[in-house]
């Protein structure tokens, strides 16, 4: 028979088939929605979620869609165009727009003296960016790219914090093999209002240390780039260090531990809760920072999972007196079956900053619904009661309130 | 509580298929001994198009031992007069982390293979909203005109019971999904399984019966005529190894509007090539 035209066929047959994979469009997002209540303050308040933990703590719509797709895929070389926004509104009526609307503020005295204004809906723009792979033949994984992106971003989700988290727009190329490990390399722009600020993001991950573990280093350089007008209200350069050792199998379960280290408006986000992003160009105070992180979630059992986070850091400056802060938060998670869990979470901080004291607390319980058994399984319906205290300020939650509580359902989805 | 996410999982297949219910069919062999040594011992079940069907393999299915097949064994016949007919089969992670790793033999009614779908085949699907992690194949057979139905058998080997399929760790799957950086942590391992849940629809491309009637009837349509002489002839010449001549057919056939002469050429190939 005719080998040669038997070939021939079965290539149409494979490009007929591939022609079908590349019409297909990665969807991806994220949601989380509901509706609650408080005692003494109309609808559920949000109360120092970073610090105390978000479940049961949220009074916002906030969503993600992202639309990906691969553009080109031959040997061994793919493009892959990747696309996301961000809404968020207050979720306070049907119809919230992105109209804004303003109301002029009158002063004891009658007189205007002030503006406000309020977004109903807002809209980011925060991915648009394409991921070349196979570029390097002596590197195949590596992964070039330019655009805007989330950028190996770092984050532990019982409480919403970033701690490392560089996005924006920029270029790179990312998960170089090195020697033993994956090297990272890329440029993000943080500009801090005029003045353009750009960080250069250096990792070297996947430093095999022992079995079940590994460490990943990193620096970040944020280069401020002035124009000649500007030079008068610059400050200095700010950096940061990161070092995260990743464990498996930690009591059934992963666990990270983070030291930071950082100097100028990055040292300064290190009690502020900063992430190495949004960088103040203007500081020059002397400023070092420090933390240390531990966070993971462990199952002890078939039946409980429990996440858990500890924060300790310290920002000092030449002008002032040191902010400091201390956090821990848990979440136990009891699971009926495969599909009802009962959820708490606990969480308390203490903090000082400038010889400033504060200090509050929360504690939640709900029952909840998940597609799948998982602490991580979403979408997750929860119906939940929190108990918000504020230990330093008599007023927090209204005249005369250092305590309030919220009752709500959220749902929580990723896909 | 797996029933409440089967419950889930049914309204979501409504959603997407329309309306289409899927059904529970079972798996279990009709005679007390359920180890059968051929194909021919099996309880076959007859499917009407188009099928959502769910079953489960368990202690008492039926079981097949045969050159292909040592475990429990999904059986089904299907009609194979409405032209091209796209069947997709998945294979759920359980519980336990066990996976049911499945291989598909179709054949016709004379016990000829026309197709023979095997394990490595079947792609690994991460779990995302209301869908678990599970392993899934697409296909789509081409039936020879004048065929009445197919047999389909669902089976797994000896040589599939001895791996196992890496799942992704959930918390590698929350940080994709929501755009941070997955944890450098072990993936999980779903070893294979002789029993685990699977699903199977099947749907034709067209409802109605479309071989051409030809004793009873006088006249039949040229085209419909041409198309049935293209089609055969095409298979024809591909069994007999004269591509050539099959693709001279399909371009002939095009150029008089037979739109179904490439899919009939494509998968002539395909089975050949399947069973070289």
């Amino acid at each position: 028979m005719n080998r040669n035209t038997l070939g021939q066929a079965v290539t149409i047959v494979t490009v007929f088939a591939s022609a079908t994979a590349t019409a297909q469009v990665d969807f991806h997002g994220y949601v989380r929605a509901g509706i609650g209540i408080s005692g003494e303050n109309g609808q559920q308040v949000r109360y120092q979620s970073n610090k105390v933990g978000r479940l049961g703590n949220e009074d916002d719509l906030y969503s993600e869609i992202l639309l990906g797709k691969e553009l080109y895929s031959q040997d061994g070389k793919s493009f892959y165009v990747d696309s996301m926004v961000a809404l968020l509104s207050d979720g306070s009526n049907d119809f919230e727009g992105t109209n804004t609307s303003c109301e002029l503020l009158k002063n004891s005295a009658g007189d205007v003296d002030d503006v406000s204004c309020d977004n109903d809906a807002e809209f980011a723009i925060r991915q648009f960016n394409v991921q070349a792979k196979g570029l390097i033949p002596s590197n195949p994984d590596a992964v070039s790219w330019a655009g805007k992106r989330y950028y190996q971003r770092h984050d532990i989700h019982i409480s919403d914090f970033y701690y490392w988290d560089t996005s924006g727009s920029g270029a790179g190329i990312e998960n170089l093999s090195v020697g033993t490990g994956k090297l990272s390399l890329a440029v993000l722009r943080q500009d801090s209002g005029d003045i353009n600020v750009n960080n250069f993001d250096i990792r070297y991950a996947e430093i095999a240390l022992w079995q079940d573990a590994n460490l990943e280093l990193g620096f970040n350089y944020g280069l401020i780039n002035e124009t000649d007008e500007q030079k008068a209200e610059v400050g200095e350069d700010p950096l940061m260090l990161t070092a995260e050792m990743t464990m498996a199998n930690v009591i059934g379960g992963l666990n990270k531990t983070i030291f930071q280290y950082a100097t100028e408006s990055y040292g300064e986000q290190m009690a502020g809760l900063g992430a190495g992003n949004s960088p103040d160009a203007t500081s020059d105070d002397g400023i070092d920072g420090y933390r240390i992180i531990n966070w993971g979630v462990i199952a002890p059992t078939n039946t409980w999972e429990i996440g858990h986070q500890i924060v300790y850091a310290n920002s000092s400056f030449d002008s002032q007196d040191d902010h400091s802060i201390f956090n821990i938060v848990v979440r136990p998670m009891y699971k009926w079956d495969e599909n009802m869990r009962t959820v708490f979470e606990g969480g308390w901080f203490t903090e000082e900053d400038n010889k400033v004291d504060s200090s509050g607390s929360k504690f939640t319980v709900a029952q909840a619904w998940a597609a799948g058994s998982s602490f991580w399984a979403r979408p997750e319906l929860r119906v939940y009661a929190s108990y918000l205290t504020d230990y330093e300020n008599d007023n927090a939650f209204g005249i005369g309130n250092d305590t309030e509580y919220n009752l709500g359902v959220q749902v929580e989805a990723w896909w | 509580m797996v029933k409440l996410k089967n419950v889930t999982l049914y309204l979501w297949a409504m959603f997407v298929a329309g309306c289409t219910s899927v059904s529970e069919v079972s798996t279990q062999a009709q005679s007390a001994n359920n180890k059968a040594t051929s194909p021919a011992e099996l309880n076959w079940q007859e499917l009407s198009l188009p099928a959502d069907i769910n079953f489960k393999f368990n202690e008492k299915s039926q079981v097949l031992l045969d050159n292909n097949s040592t475990g429990p064994v999904a059986s089904f016949v299907i009609p194979a007069d409405r032209g091209p007919v796209d069947m997709v089969l998945t294979s759920h992670v359980g519980k336990e982390l066990t996976l049911y790793e499945p291989n598909v033999l179709v054949t016709n009614s004379k016990g000829r293979v026309l197709y023979h779908i095997k394990s490595n085949e079947f792609k690994y699907i991460p779990a995302r909203l209301l869908d678990g992690d599970r392993v899934q194949k697409q296909f789509t057979i081409v039936p020879k005109i004048g065929a009445d139905q197919v047999n389909v058998l669902i089976y797994t080997t000896s040589e599939d019971l001895k791996g196992s399929t890496t799942v992704i760790n959930p918390a590698k799957a929350f940080a994709i999904g929501t755009g941070t950086q997955p944890p450098m942590i072990p993936d999980l391992t779903a070893l294979h399984s002789e029993y685990g849940q699977l699903n199977l629809t099947v749907t034709a491309m067209s409802q109605t019966n479309l071989n051409p009637i030809r004793s009873a009837i006088d006249y039949v349509p040229e085209i419909e005529a041409k198309s049935a002489y293209y089609l055969n002839s095409i298979e024809n010449s591909v069994e007999q190894g004269d591509i050539d001549h099959a693709m001279t057919l399909v371009s002939e056939a095009e150029k008089l509007g037979i739109s179904s002469a490439r899919a009939t050429f494509i998968n002539a190939v395909q089975s050949r090539n399947e069973h070289k």
